[in-house]
């Protein structure tokens, strides 16, 4: 439930009477943002950690991120109202809780509410999430209006004032009636809402006065001791401040009853005097025993301390960090790199590089590349070649980020270039990692290795669980793709490891993407999928966008290569809804969707092709762009458009041949054979193609059968002797694949075969029994007494495949024997009469 | 939303009785495809009720395959088409 409102409206009003009415049924947990420049990460909790010890104890021993929303979820398990006040000023991880908790709580018995001043969030990253959670089903919204004349009357009631004039003036603002009408009768209507309240406000007494002043300097309130502190008699001036309506006091702590009405008495404030309130609430609070280092940056800077805004950013920043709350985090290190020019240069150049650190979660890929480029200028200019090296290696991995890979490459080199005269280290180790990292995924499997290997012994020496991380990643997932190498999953498994045990849930969601998407790109289709689905639900749990949009698009990818062409749409499409993501999302799921409709002979291929193929061509890479170039070709050969094909497949087939990729090379190969326009089967070429073009269709139909791909088997079969052809034709009927099928059946026609089947009609989604094509075959051929040996000859399958297939049938007939499937199958009448 | 043309066979024919019945299973048809945001517009029926050519409004040929298999219908083939009225071009008209 989202409330928005201009500030005033009573946002705040509205949901504390709503929650008021239904205290008795259900508990209700209340937090709010404040409006600091460096607002506390998940301060919004804080509040709650009275009436919730599953949160309190989550804050107290500093639990991940991830642990401290699964405690918050948890509490919505009995029907709680949660409110989350402010959110305009919200943290990054405050943010990341709402968009939690706005995707889950529609399953829970709980409402959350959340409010926020619709007027000031352009720009904002709450307004992403508001997007985001725009979508759900669970999420309803409520922007309340400024009072009607009617409400203002109603208000006023009693009052000497005219209804009209304050509803006029006020525009309905429901703080400023209330301002309005606390200084009635005798004045005319001030003219502004901080007029309003200055009015009041003078009419306090000097002491509770001072003590408004003060507290106007703190914009999460103060402590009552605190307070005491700074004031001789505050209790009472206290209670003349509250009396007036002006303060409230809660939980030991005092604020403004409103903003508007804080920000009121701040602004009027002459500027010597806010420096001077910042000064001492700065001191006051350093003495006492814990102060918040957020508080402490807040107030030095406002006091124009520098040397404390030094002292206590890195530290707020590391909180916050921790956190999850990368934005306020880089604020605090900004803050304090723009104060340290008289720093020396070691100290300058930790601050730029937590900085950077933070920033690479979120900053705009332009401004990020900037400031990593002042960094290596800075660092080259000082003689400190380790911070120019580390810096340039992160530079690297952002120039790959912004879609460069050639200059990726030659920058991460250079970045081990400058670090290797200095000796090992742990930042040679993460220039190693990065340089493995990117030759990984430039298919440079050479380079991939050795430095990685350099890495991981590195890395293991020095303690660097980041650097061991996509070490062992870039390892694994070259020797899977690129050397078909088994070894490859233990590799990625150890790097899964590593991440998961250091806290790493980034590089972790990564292994287990890589380990699925590795073993799909190679067709070892059982455990890739298996992979998958482990990958996606780590994602999904973490709202990980990017990685779970990219996951799904390689499930459809093995879904479309196994045959079940419904389940590859759905995963496309699901993509689809995360393709703002990363640009190598769509590419997958748009070449995914546009091969099903192509097979199917549905409408609506070439547009999502071009499109593909040119974001695919923007990355340069090879497994972007021969998926596309493979689509592209497929769709020209089902037109008939034959002569198309040998320059759609030219250049990303000699890139695969450079790299060595052989179920790349084996594929594009194999269509450039089609059109008659190879010149000799290359020998890497990935197995059931090499034997297809070598003309033995018969042992290239049962590779592709091993592997599950019955499309590809069918086109196989296509190009043999008369009953495999027919056996093509049941196959690509059953799959749906009509411009396939009429191809064999063209050929069939031509080459004078009797008895052709004709197109199906009224083809059933669902056969009697749930049968498939290929169990019918086999049971009409147990029908006619062949054993198992002599069924797998019939139909170009080994004898243990047709065994699982005998099985199939007899489960799903409900049977035990085969005499006694025969009969069942005789007996509702879906034998296969053979021709 | 594009609109696509969907040929159907019925071998023995299509038979729609028309009565209560009938109406019932021609309007449960079209609450599965607005579920999918599909839009039956109208038919085309052979004479010999073997042959049927739909057309419809639907945001992806998955959405109409999918619409059509909650229906048990069979699809034969879907192509996107547009409508060219003869009455459409006029001399002087347009710009």
């Amino acid at each position: 439930m989202l409330v928005s409102g201009e500030a005033g409206m009573g946002k705040t009003s509205l949901v504390t009477a709503f929650c008021a009415s239904v205290s008795r049924h259900v508990s209700v947990l209340w937090g709010s943002c404040e409006p600091l420049t460096t607002p506390v990460p998940l301060g919004v909790l804080h509040d709650m950690t009275t009436r919730s010890a599953a949160i309190a104890d989550c804050l107290r021993e500093g639990a991940g991120q991830h642990e401290v929303l699964a405690a918050v979820l948890s509490e919505l398990g009995v029907p709680t109202v949660l409110v989350m006040e402010d959110l305009h000023w919200a943290d990054d991880a405050t943010l990341d809780l709402l968009r939690f908790l706005g995707r889950r709580v529609s399953v829970t018995p709980s409402v959350v509410v959340a409010t926020y001043r619709s007027d000031e969030i352009a720009d904002h990253p709450l307004q992403l999430v508001l997007g985001d959670l725009a979508t759900t089903p669970a999420a309803h919204h409520v922007e309340v209006p400024p009072l009607t004349r009617d409400g203002v009357e109603a208000m006023t009631a009693g009052v000497a004032l005219d209804a009209d004039r304050v509803h006029r003036i006020t525009g309905g603002n429901a703080f400023y009636v209330t301002e309005v009408l606390a200084g009635a009768p005798s004045w005319t209507v001030p003219r502004t809402v901080a007029d309003a309240v200055l009015a009041r406000v003078a009419k306090c007494p000097p002491r509770a006065g001072a003590l408004l002043r003060t507290v106007s300097a703190s914009p999460d309130g103060l402590g009552l001791d605190l307070l005491g502190k700074l004031h001789d008699g505050a209790a009472d001036a206290l209670d003349a401040a509250a009396g007036r309506g002006l303060l409230v006091a809660r939980n030991g702590r005092v604020t403004f009853r409103h903003e508007l009405a804080r920000l009121a008495v701040y602004d009027s404030l002459p500027p010597g005097q806010r420096i001077a309130e910042h000064g001492r609430l700065l001191t006051a609070l350093e003495d006492t025993g814990v102060p918040d280092p957020a508080a402490l940056v807040h107030h030095a800077e406002a006091a124009g301390d520098t040397e404390r805004v030094l002292r206590y950013a890195p530290a707020a920043a590391q909180v916050a960090a921790a956190r999850g709350a990368h934005r306020v985090a880089a604020a605090h290190y900004g803050r304090a790199v723009a104060h340290a020019d008289l720093l020396p240069w070691a100290e300058r150049a930790n601050l730029l590089i937590a900085w950077a650190d933070q920033r690479d979660t979120f900053d705009e890929p332009e401004a990020f590349l900037a400031l990593l480029r002042s960094i290596v200028d800075g660092a080259k200019r000082e003689g400190d070649r380790l911070t120019e090296g580390a810096a340039t290696s992160t530079l690297a991995k952002a120039i790959w980020s912004a879609g460069d890979g050639e200059e990726a490459r030659r920058t991460a080199l250079h970045a081990v270039d400058l670090l290797e005269p200095l000796g090992p280290g742990p930042e040679l180790a993460q220039a190693c990692a990065q340089l493995a990292s990117i030759s990984m995924l430039a298919r440079e499997t050479p380079q991939a290795l050795r430095w990685g290997r350099r890495a991981v012994e590195l890395a293991e020496r020095f303690d660097a669980p980041k650097a061991l991380a996509a070490a062992l990643n870039a390892i694994g997932s070259s020797q899977i793709v690129c050397e078909e190498d088994i070894e490859g999953v233990e590799a990625l498994q150890r790097s899964l490891d590593v991440a998961v045990r250091s806290g790493n849930d980034t590089a972790a969601a990564i292994a287990l993407s890589n380990l699925g998407t590795g073993l799909g790109e190679v067709r070892r289709y059982g455990p890739a999928i298996r992979f998958l689905g482990e990958a996606i639900t780590f994602a999904g749990d973490r709202d990980m966008d990017a990685v779970y949009g990219y996951d799904h698009s390689w499930r459809a990818r093995v879904e479309l290569e196994t045959g079940r062409w419904d389940e590859a749409a759905d995963d496309a499409n699901t993509a689809l809804r995360y393709r703002g993501k990363s640009p190598i999302i769509p590419i997958g799921a748009l070449t995914v969707l546009a091969r099903v409709r192509a097979r199917r002979g549905d409408p609506g291929v070439d547009p999502l092709l071009d499109e593909a193929w040119a974001l695919a061509v923007r990355t340069g890479d090879l497994q972007r762009l021969w998926p596309v170039a493979a689509a592209l070709a497929e769709a020209a050969w089902l037109r008939g458009r034959t002569c198309e094909i040998p320059a759609l497949v030219e250049e990303p087939l000699a890139l695969a041949r450079r790299l060595g990729v052989s179920w790349a090379v084996g594929e594009l190969a194999f269509w450039a054979w089609r059109a008659e326009a190879l010149r000799d089967v290359p020998q890497i070429a990935a197995r059931p193609f090499r034997l297809q073009m070598s003309g033995d269709w018969r042992a290239s139909a049962e590779a592709w059968s091993e592997l599950g791909c019955p499309y590809e088997r069918a086109e196989a079969l296509a190009a043999g002797d008369e009953p495999a052809q027919r056996i093509a034709l049941t196959i690509l009927t059953e799959l749906g694949a009509s411009p396939g099928a009429d191809r064999v059946r063209a050929r069939m026609r031509q080459a004078g075969f009797s008895a052709v089947p004709p197109r199906p009609r009224a083809s059933t989604s669902a056969a009697p029994a749930h049968l498939t094509g290929r169990q019918l075959e086999v049971l009409t051929l147990l029908g006619e007494g062949l054993s198992n040996a002599a069924i797998a000859d019939q139909l170009y399958l080994s004898e243990r495949t047709v065994g699982h297939h005998v099985s199939a049938v007899l489960r799903k007939l409900g049977v035990h024997s085969r005499a006694e499937a025969v009969a069942r199958a005789r007996s509702l009448g879906i034998e296969q009469t053979r021709k | 939303m594009p609109r696509y043309l969907v040929q159907r066979s019925f071998p023995g024919g299509i038979a729609i009785p028309t009565n209560d019945q009938g109406a019932q299973a021609c309007l449960g048809v079209v609450d599965n495809n607005a579920e999918l945001g599909v839009t039956w517009l109208h038919s085309y029926v052979t004479s010999d009720k073997e042959q049927t050519f739909c057309l419809y409004d639907g945001p992806d040929p998955e959405s109409i395959r999918t619409a059509a298999n909650r229906n048990e219908l069979p699809v034969d083939s879907i192509t996107e088409v547009s409508v060219l009225d003869p009455y459409f071009y006029r001399e002087g008209a347009g710009s």
